[in-house]
């Protein structure tokens, strides 16, 4: 009777805690019995499902880590003689902004404290610059936004990994909580924490998602005009160093407004984005 | 008193003719005027002497004879003057005035009316360019004949108007590393009207100090043609690592001259230098227009080298340079309880933001406090000075207590190598506690893990990294890149086909019992019907398979196991022994098997009328 009491784990919640091997034995005496078949290959096919699963969670575990890793390979960590260097460094764009308010450039500074503080905005001494040199020429800070502020405890694209980790994780957890339901505390816990992984990271795009659009005055007093032509009568004048968002572009002139609220059409030689966009050639986007 | 004046009139006039005669004398011989730029210079300046002469050719200036002065002329100019038909000329020639040693010099009268000159120079330092009057905020680094600073060929601009230099002392440094450069801009006299703005550093991969309002000033001779040279002293920095060209630039405002019409004059009336010269120029209709430029010095290739990762020690702090340490107490007695100063001093050259210390951490038989930190530069760029770091501490117990070793770790770029340097233990005495020592030590709040110093920053920046870190190849955030919302993307959607894939499934598997019974319903029929055909050919073999085969199914179906397995002991087992004509169809089957039964067709009815009753019954099993 020991077979029935195999055969019988299905319908019976206390027997499913049955062992690969004792399946496995099911599996040797089942195989050919037509009218037992249904109930085995639907046991197969879950198992099959599941190292599916498996195999999606390692590759998507581990083709981050390979991306990161091939990425880290071609890009250009600090080294002995390099030359023609790519990539972003907060420190070096620190250094950059320090360099460029040392010289009196209020645009590039604060361009480059922003980029800095894009790329680590939990940083105290880029926020502490960015603040002075943002006084010394008279111009506001950026308003206190509390859920901005809380999302700064770690860099944008660490909390990009850990949402992705969390789509894994949740997704993951939803898929076995139907196959293992005696597990299901566990695994909603588990989704649970993926979810909340998953929409951090989501918030933190909300926050930094602004950036994606903001340019910075980088030199001297710029006429904001009301059309996007070079005769056109200027609307109003725009600082070094003044923060704007950009609406539109148009044949060499950008269309921003300021945090007043104010728009006009700006000469795109005199701006610059702090996130800059593919073949943006400004002499701005210095990198490493 | 009127007769006195009377007897004297004879005298009085004849030294009025005398005076006459020498005043048209001295009108008639050249007016030469001195003007020097400066009163007061330092040895191994040069001051600028100016020597005009109105009405007569510059043949007639020669230099004054001042023992311990050397004249060398720099420049020449002339100016033309017509005044109602009557063209008059003044010539300038312009000396540079180098002392030899330090001391007041006095310059005489070049002629009759003039004034002599007095011009003080004060003892340099060491022969370095010592501050004047004119440049107050220069820095007293020295020149680059003595520091070893050393700049590539001099390119002036296209039309000779200026030059700019950048001198260097290494073309190798690292990150962090901060040394000494000059800024030379020579402005040529007459050519350049003004300078709009100081020079700056073309790119953002070094830093440099806040340049002076007031440079040095000299004189020098580039290819043949004087120049003023205006000399910046600062601190150069490098940010990052890499190889990069470096260079200044300055805005000028220089005086160009427009082209004369020269169709309207004659031919062979003016000769080639007469053209040239300016008062025509502007006299033919030419003149000067002044004209925005940028100079700038030649690129000077630097390599930027970062900071070995090896042997770097645990308490640095990214200080690199030069730099030597002492410590002392306030005093060498003291009472248990009683706060005595504890003082590390950091002397040397380097970027001295980066020099930090958390002074004495926990201490058994010491309570401190935070340390503060003070910073005197020893020259106006910062680039060498002291860093004094004051501790408060408290001997906690009577008797001879010592000061831990102090360790300060910097980078010497020199040896290329980290380098900590130790202070010497310090000892104490402390006597028994002193009336409320112990109280005053209570107060302030103590400081359990050691935290660097606090100064706040030299020009109100925080201090430039000397560890570039990692890099990203975009400033564009994960979340925002394709490839990795289309990763993610891709996740959802996974895991999305995935829960779909399982809920298909569990409701499939809800649905199997019934789609079994539906199977099993079909292979009954067909075992019936293939009973039906062994009935009517007779064939009691196929008969009681057939109907056995039926029973199974039907068994199995209801049991949920594999038909094979339906034998007549699983049946007895199951069934307690109610299964009397199961038991017997299952029997007969087995005879019929090997004894070759005959059954007429009533036998036939009769069984299969059975078989199907106890389909009907196994329903309710």
């Amino acid at each position: 009777m020991r077979l029935f009491d195999i055969l019988t784990v299905r319908i019976d919640p206390e027997k499913m805690m049955v062992t690969r091997k004792l399946l496995h034995r099911v599996r040797r005496k089942m195989s050919g019995e037509s009218c037992s078949k249904p109930s085995f290959a639907c046991r197969r096919k879950y198992h099959g499902f599941a190292r599916l699963c498996c195999a999606a969670l390692v590759a998507a575990l581990t083709l981050p880590i390979c991306l990161v890793t091939a990425h880290a390979a071609t890009g250009t960590q600090p080294s002995l003689n390099t030359t023609a260097t790519s990539g972003y460094s907060a420190a070096a764009l620190f250094n950059q902004g320090n360099a460029a308010a040392r010289q009196g450039k209020t645009g590039p500074a604060i361009l480059n404290y922003e980029r800095a503080l894009l790329l680590t905005p939990n940083d105290a001494d880029i926020a502490a610059n960015l603040h002075f040199v943002r006084a010394k020429a008279g111009l506001p800070d950026a308003p206190e936004n509390w859920f901005a502020r809380s999302l700064t405890f770690a860099r944008p694209n660490t909390l990009a990994w850990f949402g992705s980790f969390g789509v894994v994780l949740a997704g993951m957890s939803l898929l076995l909580v139907r196959m293992h339901p005696q597990r299901r505390l566990t695994f909603r816990s588990l989704t649970v924490v993926g979810a909340l992984l998953a929409a951090t990271a989501i918030g933190s795009a909300i926050t930094t998602w602004p950036m994606m659009k903001a340019a910075v005055v980088i030199t001297g007093e710029t006429p904001a005009r009301i059309s996007p032509v070079s005769d056109a009568e200027p609307a109003f004048q725009l600082h070094s160093g003044e923060t704007v968002t950009v609406r539109a572009e148009h044949q060499g002139f950008a269309l921003v407004q300021t945090s007043a609220g104010r728009s006009g059409w700006v000469a795109r030689a005199d701006l610059a984005r702090v996130v800059p966009q593919s073949g943006d050639r400004s002499q701005s986007t210095h990198r490493t | 008193m009127k007769t006195n004046l009377s007897r004297f009139r004879p005298l009085i006039a004849v030294l009025a003719a005398v005076v006459a005669l020498v005043g048209t004398a001295a009108v008639a011989a050249p007016a030469v005027t001195a003007q020097l730029d400066r009163a007061n210079i330092a040895l191994g300046d040069s001051a600028q002497l100016t020597l005009s002469v109105s009405g007569s050719s510059a043949d007639d200036i020669s230099p004054p004879v001042v023992p311990g002065l050397e004249f060398a002329a720099v420049g020449q100019s002339s100016q033309y003057e017509s005044i109602n038909g009557v063209t008059t000329s003044t010539t300038s020639i312009t000396y540079a005035v180098t002392p030899q040693h330090a001391g007041t010099f006095t310059i005489p009268a070049l002629s009759r009316g003039s004034q002599s000159l007095v011009l003080h120079v004060l003892p340099g330092n060491g022969g370095s360019s010592a501050t004047t009057g004119n440049n107050s905020g220069a820095s007293s680094l020295p020149p680059p004949a003595t520091s070893g600073l050393s700049a590539g060929e001099t390119h002036t601009t296209q039309d000779g108007a200026a030059f700019a230099r950048l001198l260097l002392p290494k073309h190798e440094l690292y990150v962090g590393e901060t040394v000494p450069v000059e800024i030379q801009v020579g402005l040529r006299p007459g050519l350049v009207a003004q300078l709009d703005g100081l020079p700056t550093l073309n790119g953002d991969s070094f830093t440099l100090n806040k340049l002076s309002d007031k440079p040095e000033q000299t004189q020098e001779m580039v290819e043949g043609q004087p120049y003023t040279v205006l000399t910046w002293h600062s601190v150069l920095a490098a940010v990052k690592p890499g190889e990069f060209p470096l260079t200044v630039e300055t805005p000028l405002t220089v005086q160009i001259r427009t082209a004369p019409r020269r169709a309207q004059m004659p031919e062979g009336m003016l000769d080639g230098s007469m053209l040239n010269d300016p008062f025509f120029q502007s006299f033919f209709g030419g003149g000067t227009t002044e004209k925005q430029i940028t100079v700038a010095s030649d690129p000077d290739a630097l390599t930027v080298l970062a900071l070995p990762a090896a042997g770097r020690p645990a308490g640095f702090s990214g200080a690199v340079g030069k730099f030597e340490v002492s410590s002392e107490l306030s005093s060498a007695r003291s009472a248990a309880g009683d706060p005595l100063t504890l003082r590390l001093k950091v002397t040397g050259t380097g970027d001295f933001d980066r020099v930090n210390s958390a002074m004495l951490g926990a201490a058994d038989g010491w309570k401190t406090y935070q340390p503060t930190a003070k910073f005197a530069p020893a020259d106006s760029a910062g680039y060498s000075g002291e860093k004094d770091f004051e501790q408060a501490v408290i001997p906690m117990q009577p008797g001879r207590q010592t000061v831990p070793t102090l360790a300060f770790s910097f980078f010497n770029p020199e040896t290329r190598r980290y380098e900590s340097k130790l202070t010497t233990p310090l000892s104490v005495e402390v006597s028994p506690t002193s009336a409320g020592g112990l109280a005053t030590a209570a107060a302030p709040a103590s400081n359990a893990s050691p935290t660097p110093a606090s100064e706040p920053p030299r020009d109100g920046l925080r201090p430039d990294r000397v560890e570039t870190g990692g890099t990203v190849a975009t400033l564009r955030p994960l979340y925002f890149q394709p490839w990795f919302v289309g990763t993610q993307s891709t996740l959802v959607l996974g895991f999305a086909g995935g829960l779909i894939f399982l809920r298909r499934r569990e409701r499939h598997t809800q649905d199997a019992d019934g789609a079994r019974q539906r199977e099993a319903s079909g292979d009954i029929g067909r075992c019936l019907a293939e009973m039906e055909a062994a009935s009517a050919a007779g064939d009691s073999l196929r008969f009681f398979q057939s109907g056995r085969a039926a029973l199974q199914q039907k068994l199995a179906t209801r049991w949920l196991v594999a038909p094979a397995s339906i034998t007549i002991a699983e049946i007895d087992a199951r069934l307690n022994g109610d299964s009397a004509e199961i038991r017997r169809i299952f029997a007969l089957a087995d005879q019929a098997a090997y004894s070759g039964q005959h059954l007429s067709m009533a036998d036939f009815q009769q069984w299969k009328e059975t078989i199907h009753d106890q389909l009907k019954d196994t329903e309710a099993l």
